[in-house]
């Protein structure tokens, strides 16, 4: 299945009020940080623009054309102290502000740059754990749908694209418009006729911009779109290595990835032609703009109206107005990219929690989680008994109207044929799913009122594809519970008998598991799986299919630990092959979602229903 | 070995786009440069007129003129700019595709032990974040570098020939610049490996955690989840950080190096034109050379921060690409084989008819035998052997079960066969020949082989199940093999049938659905040798008794290997082979090895026990 799929070809405006509002969320415990950082970055951007003023200044000094004592916004007491000062160390003076002005502009850069980036560092870190937080959270019917790939993007790259809107977007877009402003303001003061004449361009590259804004979108668009599609069948084609292989499907494999290669080629081709077209047309205004001061502004040098300096400086500055215009453009990716992985990862955010009952509720009921003594507590949790429970995950049901009951300690054996509502079965008692009509009682209480927690920490389930975390032996058999010491893990792993093979690898017990690999062998994951559910010591057991990778041999060796696990525990086994069942108690036939036959072994088979065709078949 | 040795066969093959792209920059920077100096030569001779006043009518003209001349070289600037961007970039975009091609060639010839140990996550990381990385390194960061080059080598010399007395207190800076350089290019280097090296972790856990997400609720391990995740996130905020804090020094110190050298040359050449040993343009062409400056070197920290970023990346693409290879003949040697294998000139029964057979031709495939000889095989890094003297041979035409206790080499058997583990060379012959010998391609081509884990890709009914040669197959084929495999009935219960897309954008099967989907894939490849490798463990027992009946003479027109846990449903086997530990223990027929009282007896014993329910008494 692929994790790269429609979600990642959702692509939102550039700029969503709504989008950004919730956003703002995130930054807003660091906003004393963004301030700083925007008080920084105006710093840095003031000093900057005085630079070629002061380059101005110096070139008229050097002209005789301008004095200290001529900036009429100094205080008069300093004025008068630079009226008979020598041109040299008139020089002197406006050198070292020049240097100052340079170092201020450093300190406040990198104050500016470290600031945010540690605001970004942070805004990432925040969203990651509140996402991975909920995603723990959402109910099992979300997972079934969602491709694992597809998390890890969210969590990744999705993460990174926000933050990158704080970071480089806002805040340089914010620092670019604020040096533009500064500009066109210096310019004004300057000479407003020549600044009138010189930014005449300025209405046509903002409608350059507006047509260019417009292109850009649409090709990008295209190329997230093929990429989104790149990376799906990339995704897909390593999770099905093994097929592709035995297939020997390699050439014909690279022949689609090679289309798909080819369209996301093109679309960046396209993309890139937009952006040097507008870059090109930006420069000419640019030219444009120089030529008309050269132009007008020498004139009014040579008839006195303006002082050289103040031309070369009015060039400098022109020449610096370019570059945030075309920061500014490129900004647009980065909003563009940052809404749509906002998109995507509210709708995470936004999918509901599986469902705990009101506040209110719980003191109406008594929950047994920690006011009983844990005996009490574990014999309550032990009686399940199923009422009338109906079940769709769409339309169809696959449970109908199913009544049963269980007594503490009983071992029942669920069977029938594929699709006939087993693991329904198990996924409503450990409320990965919740009931739609009936109930399920777990010691007289309705498990769907009570928290979630109060039927999961009866339960423990042993799925058929065993599960190994990429950890060493302790960490997989206690999970994250920091109740089950070292010694319990082996002892638990002891009682199934996996302790010989995992004493044996090169670290014993701590050595690293692969998530898959050759490490284990299916049936020796299998018993870690085992080993597990014994560790957690829960009054519930229930096996999933659980031995349908385990031959008889294995089971027989882990029978005698099975049988400890098993004893005061109420056990459900759901198993395809008849002779694990041989051990039940009682046994559930299931038919297409009915509970078709119940009985011993002896009973079924006397009846000449169901089960005993299906015994008969395997037999035969 | 550096990791650019890997690009640079890419970089030779697109050197016409590069060198154009070169000449483009080489226009655009001396139109640059001619612009700045027609720009200075403008303001020098207004220098001059100041003097005599702006009487002469020619003065005028001769501004515009050069003005215009100011004009035309900023067009030509600007041409050269479009055609630079479009070069360098879409050569970028070029080995991107390139490198895609390559990564993904190479995934598929990459044995399946690297799958087994690379997580997918991992692999889906290097193959979209790090290729971006390195498409940015030759695209904006050769363009940028380039560009630096081009200006730190033309510019110095200008400044030298205007002005060797300014020029001198420039060169003089260039030390401090280049250790300002070394010193920061390092750390930048070795923290943003970390940091990317910290992105796989994130994206492994977060694989994990969503792929487990059944185990994780089961036990109630949210929080635990989450506290790993936290302490996950704090390593990565802790590496970003650190990061971030060279980064936010680097770019801004070299700007204001730049800077700190025109507040020198202001300073210095306000000294020498006061002293008259130097002219007013000199001067100011002098400064606005030097101002030429800084953008490279703004650029400068840029580029460098690409290529290191780049390399990082393409030593974790190289680690992939470098990896050792599945030998595998070349598509070109390989011819596919047209010919119809044994499986299409047989008869299937039932419905399988109804469907009508496929289509019979001149020639034939028949099965070849398959022998073990003296095998001992040990996984990479294990430290016993799975496998060890496993001699047995299977006739063609026979269906050989494999049976034994988990962790006895029986799937290990399988996968040497289809050449998914590399066996010793002399220990596994498929006709008569060493596996190791018969090219890959052929080899995969003449097995059918029906894994543990029934993979299918997000397509259509037909393409999963025309797997092997969807071009070639024609529709009744695939009808066939679905019947065959008792799969066509619910296909045909599908919305679309056969068109129906599968997974994530369509349906998702039941596991017993896709199992026997895997099968009639495995059908469809009409192989000589057939490998069932314990692939209908989720289907119940009538279903597989149904599956079976059906199959069986199918399977009998091959040489079937058949890895199963069922030992009751190895009555339809010719031969038994039972593996206890990596070893043969018995061998013989059903019949045989039941009546011989050895393990596999003692097997057949305890399930025929149970199934009478004499265990079922026990344990009562």
């Amino acid at each position: 299945m692929s994790g790269y799929a429609e979600d990642d070809e959702i692509l939102g405006q550039a700029y969503d009020r709504r989008l950004m509002r919730r956003l703002w969320r995130f930054v807003r415990p660091y906003r004393r940080t963004v301030f700083l950082a925007l008080a920084a970055l105006a710093a840095a951007q003031a000093s900057f623009l005085a630079l070629p003023f002061i380059l101005g200044c110096v070139i008229d000094l050097l002209q005789g054309a301008f004095s200290l004592s001529d900036l009429t916004w100094l205080p008069e007491g300093v004025r008068a102290a630079c009226d008979g000062l020598a041109p040299a160390h008139q020089l002197a003076l406006l050198v070292t502000a020049y240097g100052a002005l340079v170092l201020v502009c450093l300190a406040a850069s990198a104050l500016q740059s470290f600031l945010t980036g540690q605001m970004g560092a942070e805004v990432v870190r925040d969203v990651r754990r509140e996402l991975f937080a909920h995603i723990q959270r959402l109910p099992m019917s979300t997972f079934d749908r969602t491709p694992v790939g597809r998390w890890i993007t969210r969590l990744t790259n999705d993460v990174v694209a926000i933050s990158e809107l704080f970071t480089t977007g806002i805040v340089v877009a914010f620092g670019d418009l604020l040096l533009l402003a500064g500009i066109v303001v210096v310019l004004m003061v300057v000479h407003w006729k020549l600044a009138l004449v010189s930014l005449a361009t300025i209405p046509l590259l903002a409608w350059l911009t507006w047509v260019f804004r417009q292109q850009a979108r649409a090709a990008f668009r295209r190329v997230r779109m093929f990429l989104a599609r790149i990376n799906a069948y990339l995704q897909e084609s390593v999770s099905g290595t093994a097929v592709t292989l035995l297939f020997a499907r390699q050439d014909e494999n690279s022949r689609r990835f090679m289309a798909l290669v080819d369209d996301h080629f093109g679309a960046c081709v396209g993309s890139i032609r937009i952006h040097a077209t507008y870059m090109s047309l930006v420069t000419v205004l640019t030219g444009a703009s120089l030529t008309a001061a050269l132009g007008y502004g020498g004139w009014l040098v040579v008839s006195g109206a303006l002082a050289l300096g103040q031309l070369v400086a009015f060039l400098w500055y022109l020449g610096h107005f370019v570059q945030p215009v075309q920061d500014l453009s490129d900004k647009y990716n980065i909003f563009q990219a940052a809404m749509a992985s906002a998109e995507r990862i509210f709708k995470i955010l936004d999918t509901p929690k599986e469902k705990e009952p009101a506040a209110e509720e719980p003191g109406t009921w008594d929950w047994g989680l920690g006011t009983e003594s844990g005996a009490e507590s574990r014999n309550r949790g032990a009686a399940i008994e199923f009422r009338n429970v109906t079940f769709a995950y769409d339309a169809d049901p696959v449970l109908r109207d199913v009544s049963f009951s269980i007594a503490p300690g009983e071992r029942i054996a669920v069977v029938g044929s594929t699709g006939s509502g087993k693991t329904t079965l198990v996924n409503l008692l450990c409320r990965f799913y919740d009931v739609q009509e009936g109930r399920i009682l777990m010691g007289g209480i309705d498990i769907s009122r009570a928290p979630r927690a109060y039927a999961r920490s009866r339960v423990a389930l042993v799925l058929q594809e065993p599960l190994i975390f990429s950890g060493d032996a302790y960490a997989n058999i206690r999970l994250g519970e920091e109740g089950i010491g070292e010694a319990a893990a082996e002892e638990a792993a002891r009682r199934v008998r996996a302790d010989s093979f995992l004493g044996d690898l090169p670290q014993g017990f701590r050595t690293v598991l692969p998530e898959r690999g050759s490490t284990l062998s299916a049936g020796q994951r299998q018993l870690v799986t085992y080993a597990r559910a014994l560790a957690f010591d829960r009054p519930v057991l229930i096996l999933d299919e659980a031995t349908a990778h385990v031959d008889p041999e294995t089971e027989a060796l882990i029978q005698e630990g099975l049988d400890t696990l098993m004893k005061g525990r109420t056990t459900i086994i759901i198993a395809h092959r008849l002779a694990t069942l041989a051990q039940a108690d009682r046994i559930l036939v299931m038919d297409r979602g009915r509970l078709a036959e119940v009985g011993t072994h002896q009973e079924l088979i006397a009846r000449g229903g169901i089960y005993a065709r299906m015994h008969a078949y395997q037999y035969a | 070995m550096t990791p650019y040795r890997r690009i640079r066969g890419f970089l030779i093959r697109h050197r016409g786009a590069y060198a154009l792209g070169i000449l483009a920059l080489l226009v655009t920077d001396l139109a640059g440069i001619y612009a700045t100096y027609v720009k200075t030569d403008i303001l020098a001779r207004l220098e001059r007129l100041l003097g005599v006043g702006g009487a002469d009518p020619g003065v005028r003209w001769k501004l515009a003129v050069l003005c215009a001349v100011f004009f035309g070289a900023m067009l030509l600037h600007a041409a050269g700019r479009y055609g630079w961007r479009i070069f360098f970039l879409t050569a970028s975009h070029r080995i991107a595709r390139d490198l895609r091609m390559t990564l993904y060639g190479k995934l598929g010839r990459l044995p399946l032990p690297f799958f087994h140990r690379t997580p997918t996550g991992d692999i889906m990381s290097r193959g979209t974040n790090d290729l971006d990385a390195i498409r940015m390194m030759l695209g904006p960061g050769v363009l940028v570098a380039v560009d630096t080059i081009f200006y730190l080598a033309v510019v110095p010399p200008l400044l030298y020939v205007t002005s060797p007395h300014l020029s001198l207190w420039i060169f003089m800076m260039l030390p401090v610049f280049y250790v300002v350089v070394r010193h920061f290019q390092g750390r930048v280097e070795s923290r943003w490996t970390e940091v990317q090296a910290q992105l796989s972790v994130l994206s492994v856990r977060v694989q994990e955690n969503t792929a487990g997400v059944r185990v994780v609720k089961a036990y109630g391990q949210e929080e635990a989840e989450c506290r790993g995740f936290d302490r996950l996130l704090d390593d990565t905020f802790d590496k970003q950080v650190a990061l971030n804090r060279v980064q936010s020094v680097f770019n801004p110190l070299l700007v204001a190096l730049a800077r700190s050298g025109i507040a020198i040359i202001l300073g210095f050449g306000g000294m020498l034109f006061f002293q008259g040993r130097i002219g007013f343009a000199e001067l100011v062409r002098f400064l606005f050379f030097l101002d030429l400056l800084v953008w490279p070197m703004m650029g400068l920290g840029h580029a460098i921060a690409l290529f290191q970023q780049g390399a990082v990346s393409l030593r974790r693409l190289n680690q992939i690409l470098n990896e050792e290879e599945e030998e595998r003949a070349s598509s070109a040697e390989y011819k596919p084989a047209n010919d119809l294998p044994a499986l299409r000139a047989i008869t299937p029964t039932g419905a399988a008819r109804q469907a009508g057979e496929p289509r019979t031709t001149s020639h034939e495939k028949n099965p070849v035998s398959i022998e073990f000889r003296h095998l001992t095989f040990a996984y990479p890094g294990a430290r016993w052997p799975v496998l060890s003297g496993v001699s047995v041979s299977l006739p063609p035409h026979s269906i050989m079960a494999f049976v034994g206790p988990v962790g006895s080499g029986k799937s290990t058997l399988a996968h040497l066969v289809a050449r998914l583990y590399e066996p010793p060379r002399g220990t596994v012959f498929v006709g008569g020949r060493d596996v190791c010998d018969i090219p890959l391609q052929e080899l995969r081509r003449a097995v059918g082989f029906v894994p543990q884990n029934p993979f299918l890709f997000s397509d259509t009914v037909r393409e999963n199940i025309a797997f092997f040669d969807p071009a070639g197959i024609p529709h009744s084929d695939v009808v066939w093999a679905a019947h065959a495999a008792q799969f066509a009935e619910e296909v045909e219960r599908l919305p679309k049938q056969y068109e129906q897309m599968l997974g994530e954008r369509g349906v998702n099967l039941s596991g017993g659905q896709r199992q026997r989907a895997t099968i009639a894939r495995a059908l469809l490849v009409r192989p000589q040798i057939l490998i069932l490798d314990d692939c209908l463990a989720s289907v119940d027992l009538e279903t597989e008794h149904r599956i079976l009946k059906e199959l069986h003479p199918l399977l009998k027109q091959t040489t079937c290997l058949w890895v199963t846990h069922r030992v009751l449903s190895t009555r339809t086997a010719d031969l038994i082979v039972v593996l206890e530990a990596g070893r043969v223990v018995e061998q013989g027929s059903f019949e045989t090895l039941a009546r011989s009282g050895g393990i596999f007896a003692q097997m057949v014993r305890r399930q025929m026990a149970e199934q009478k329910g004499d265990a079922h008494e026990r344990v009562r």
